[in-house]
């Protein structure tokens, strides 16, 4: 009965599954970390950065949805509630953890035979590759840089690409502090990459 | 309009979240000013850059790991609640049951004590007797010397 219901559970919305789990089909669960878990991954590495546990912590944050789930009133989306809670979670482990934040690029340069393997093994220009890949890093160290607020809403923009109203119920926030928070990270984040003298 | 106000005008512009109006005034201003040109020019190249990473993904048993986790927290939280609900369940039972062996712990300490006193009574009794024998065998000898 369990196995059908879980078949069953990539069918119904996130609504549907969250009333089942309420009621005791607490395996459904999985259908909502299989539709968010990369999402979330996403947010809490332009967080935290790379560190070697940043899938633990994906982990806990889920352990922490799961066992909030109660407190769930259905007024807004799920996702928009699940994502308040992710967003809090992300700048608690980010302050947890501000001494101890390995950077992409430590972490890259770490593989860097892997990477050199790749690159030759492509039939893509390699040159090409290598200039996307480095400006991506550059890109990546910069935004953990910035301050929280502006971190959130560059991530949700421009990386998941929520809208600006998705952004503003996430961060409950008016869709105007919105606009003017994502002008001033890319602004902020243009001044630290021309500052770096690395402005793509 | 000043350039300050047209940087806002960009960033929303790349969002597309200017009306057509808006747009033709942001594009004359862009053929004119060489400054705000470049700063549409790196905005866009944030947000490209940005929408093309993080493609990074958890690893492909995350869902059954995290799911193990859960039920494995569960199991250990229904443990306790099963626990709790019988304790609460059968309060007077357990009370009736913890005042026995609390009754009988005292009472066995207690009957132990005494038995102990009753021993070294005893023993006492013993030594004090067998002195006296002695005593009275010495009294004996005396009074047949004589």
């Amino acid at each position: 009965m369990k196995v059908f219901d879980c078949l069953n559970g990539i069918h119904m919305n996130d609504k549907e599954i969250i009333e089942k789990i309420l009621a005791g089909q607490e395996n459904l669960f999985r259908h909502i970390i299989d539709r968010y878990k990369d999402k979330v991954f996403s947010i809490i590495f332009s967080f935290c950065g790379y560190t070697s546990d940043c899938e633990d912590i994906v982990q806990s944050v889920f352990i922490k949805i799961f066992y909030s789930l109660k407190k769930f009133k259905f007024e807004s989306s799920f996702s928009t509630w699940m994502y308040r809670i992710v967003i809090n979670e992300s700048i608690n482990f980010a302050k947890k953890r501000n001494n101890k934040i390995i950077s992409l690029q430590e972490k890259i340069s770490s593989d860097d035979d892997q990477e050199i393997i790749d690159f030759i093994k492509s039939d893509d220009n390699i040159e090409k590759k290598a200039i996307e890949q480095e400006t991506q890093k550059l890109v990546q160290n910069t935004l953990i840089k910035l301050k929280n607020n502006y971190k959130i809403v560059l991530t949700l923009r421009d990386i998941e690409n929520f809208s600006y109203e998705e952004i503003s119920q996430m961060m409950n926030v008016s869709v105007d502090t919105v606009k003017i928070w994502l002008f001033r990270a890319r602004k902020k984040m243009r001044e630290i990459l021309i500052q770096g003298d690395q402005l793509l | 309009m000043k350039c300050k106000n047209i940087e806002l005008m960009i960033s929303l512009h790349i969002d597309n979240k200017l009306s057509l109006e808006e747009v033709t005034f942001l594009m004359e201003h862009l053929n004119s000013c060489e400054k705000c040109r470049q700063i549409y020019k790196d905005f866009k190249d944030i947000k490209i850059v940005l929408s093309d990473s993080q493609k990074t993904k958890v690893t492909n048993d995350f869902t059954d790991s995290t799911m193990k986790k859960i039920i494995d927290l569960q199991n250990k939280k229904n443990d306790n609640i099963i626990f709790v609900d019988f304790v609460k369940k059968h309060l007077i039972m357990v009370a009736s049951f913890v005042f026995i062996i609390i009754a009988s712990i005292v009472f066995l300490s207690k009957n132990s004590s005494d038995n102990s006193a009753l021993a070294e009574y005893y023993l006492n009794y013993e030594q004090y007797s067998s002195v006296e024998d002695i005593y009275d065998e010495n009294i004996i000898s005396f009074l047949l010397l004589y």
